[in-house]
């Protein structure tokens, strides 16, 4: 860490904010352009920026014919624009959780929120059918999520259980029984349809159109004000319970301010796109290992190297058995986990 | 810096809910810089007091007053302008560099995200106070056990408090390491309420004694009249031997059943 150490001693936070951002900001643009050109049609880079242009009303029509503008801002640039909320999301949040329990293992999908949005889903794909049109799934799977977070906080209230490391326990305890629950529905179900739950399950963007785009992209700047506006508070935690005390933080209801908003915006995340596995766990140690521990800089960090992985993860997963998407699930865990071996090796 | 507080502890009491209480009837006062060491033997409840101060335990009776106002009344903020505390407790392996962990101490008076300028000159003046200007960059865990409680209380002074609570800040030190320690605190213009289990310590720390002895006060004055053989017999179970040496005292001490 001696190069990060040298370049934060003289410069200001606000600075260092600055450039991340910037910097970050520049990356997610590039991996974003390279999504839009990656398909199994094959449109020119000029069509592609002009098709772009166009919808900005940067340029005039006729650039391109209706079919390739469709393939490139109706299915591919929805589905990268999900890709880097979601990452953002999850990354942020896993940030945020990790300090705020103080539990560097921690991951955005604790306090039930993937056992609820399983449980919610399966409900959905196994039972229900399309009863509210497409976005049945999806609001069953962020119910779900709610419901499994609310057993998981009254629980720990009537067992009196206010420390991080009592939530994080009510947390594997209920999703042990949600998770019951979710497979009995299985159990119960039409087993041709079970294979639509694991394809789930295993997460992806394949369905992304527009109309998913606002609610995620709302939680997303919401939970994120929340969290960086929070970021001195959530360094205090990280320091210690009573060290947070001292410093003049409410400790226990903080940590659960955090932990509920966190909750929310993992429970609206995974009901668009499955459960996503590694990003929240890994990219805030990333950030981390770049940055430092400051909150300040490690919360949009985490967000935008997030948003950056799985932009990239789902390029990855609509290449490798093309024409078929892989799960993305399954790409962040394998990449994920190896990029993680590799920078844990950098370590001193 | 802010000024140092009067302290006035009457008839404390705390305990666990449900249980009986493990420190009761404690008074004491302390006047604007004054040095108070709380001693006593293990599980004598001078940690439990000291939580009380600075706002992790609230008492189950009896108050705690800063200048003639109640600690426990005022905004968790506002408490943590005036009281802050150097702790044992050990940080995880999350990679905080010296100049973080100071300017956490700056949580309580922040009014944005990024510090202003009179917040930053505090931070640099509690670092250089405290002679680890030099570390800012270096993370907290790479640091030496004397660097790693010189950061703990430079962030508690970054808090500008008029009282600093210290539990056992000379654990885990060597013997120059304790001694720059002591000095540093001496140096302090601030109200300071410090547990030490090294009565030689206390006595080169401390103007005033607190004896805890299973959670009740056995004594409070200054430290040469209260460290007496007679009481440290009843308090810790031993023979001590006390002598004044360079201005100090130094406690020798024996088993009572060894006694020849």
């Amino acid at each position: 860490m001696a190069r990060a150490d040298r370049r934060s001693a003289g410069v200001g936070v606000a600075l260092r904010f600055a450039a991340v951002a910037g910097c970050g900001l520049l990356l997610i643009a590039a991996a974003m352009a390279a999504s839009l050109m990656l398909g199994a049609a094959r449109i020119p880079q000029a069509e592609i920026v002009a098709i772009v242009l166009e919808r900005f009303g940067l340029a005039g029509p006729g650039a391109s014919t209706p079919g390739r503008a469709a393939i490139v801002w109706e299915l591919r640039a929805p589905r990268a624009v999900l890709a880097a909320i979601v990452g953002a999301g999850l990354g942020m949040v896993g940030a945020a959780m990790q300090s705020a329990t103080r539990n560097p293992l921690a991951d955005p999908h604790l306090l039930g929120v993937a056992a609820g949005a399983a449980f919610g889903a399966n409900l959905a794909i196994l039972h229900v059918g399309d009863a509210f049109g497409p976005a049945t799934t999806p609001l069953f799977a962020f119910l779900g999520a709610l419901g499994a977070t609310l057993t998981v906080l009254a629980v720990s209230r009537a067992t009196g259980a206010g420390s991080a490391d009592r939530l994080i326990l009510t947390g594997v305890a209920v999703a042990f029984v949600v998770t019951a629950c979710a497979n009995m529905l299985i159990l119960f179900a039409d087993q041709r349809s079970a294979a639509n739950v694991v394809f789930w399950t295993l997460g992806g963007f394949g369905a992304s159109d527009w109309s998913t785009v606002p609610v995620p992209a709302l939680a997303l700047v919401l939970g994120g004000a929340f969290f960086v506006a929070k970021a001195r508070d959530l360094n205090a935690l990280a320091m210690g319970d009573e060290t947070a005390a001292t410093l003049g933080v409410e400790v226990e209801r903080a940590r659960l301010a955090h932990m509920v908003v966190g909750a929310f915006v993992t429970g609206v995340m995974v009901s668009v796109s499955g459960m996503i596995g590694f990003v929240g766990l890994m990219t805030p140690h990333a950030a981390r290992l770049l940055l430092g521990g400051d909150n300040r800089l490690v919360l949009p960090a985490s967000a935008l190297i997030g948003a950056l992985a799985l932009v990239l993860a789902d390029m990855a997963a609509r290449t490798v058995i093309a024409p078929d998407d892989m799960p993305v699930g399954v790409v962040t865990g394998i990449v994920g986990g190896l990029v993680f071996v590799a920078l844990l090796g950098r370590r001193p | 810096m802010a000024a140092p507080v009067r302290l006035e502890v009457e008839n404390l009491a705390w305990g666990p809910p449900g249980r009986p209480p493990v420190v009761s009837g404690v008074s004491f006062a302390l006047a604007p810089g004054g040095r108070l060491a709380v001693v006593g033997a293990n599980g004598a409840g001078k940690s439990s007091l000291l939580r009380c101060l600075y706002r992790v335990n609230r008492p189950r009776s009896g108050t705690v007053r800063l200048d003639g106002d109640d600690l426990w009344s005022l905004a968790p903020r506002l408490a943590a302008r005036r009281v802050a505390a150097v702790l044992q407790e050990t940080p995880p392996d999350f990679p905080f560099t010296v100049r973080e962990m100071v300017e956490a101490g700056r949580t309580p008076h922040a009014a944005s995200l990024f510090a202003g300028d009179a917040s930053a000159a505090v931070v640099a003046e509690a670092m250089a106070r405290m002679e680890i200007a030099h570390l800012a960059g270096r993370r907290f865990a790479t640091l030496s056990g004397g660097e790693k409680q010189r950061t703990l209380i430079a962030r508690a002074l970054a808090q500008e408090p008029g009282l600093l609570v210290l539990d056992e800040p000379t654990n885990h030190l060597d013997i120059r390491h304790r001694l720059e320690a002591i000095r540093l605190l001496k140096g302090l213009d601030l109200t300071i309420v410090a547990t030490l289990h090294d009565l030689d310590f206390a006595a080169d720390m401390a103007d005033a004694a607190l004896v805890l002895d299973e959670g009740r006060p056995a004594a409070f004055g200054p430290v040469r009249e209260t460290l007496q053989p007679d009481l440290i017999r009843r308090s810790f179970g031993v023979e001590a031997e006390v002598t004044s040496w360079r201005g100090g005292l130094r406690f020798a001490y024996s088993l009572p059943e060894d006694k020849a």
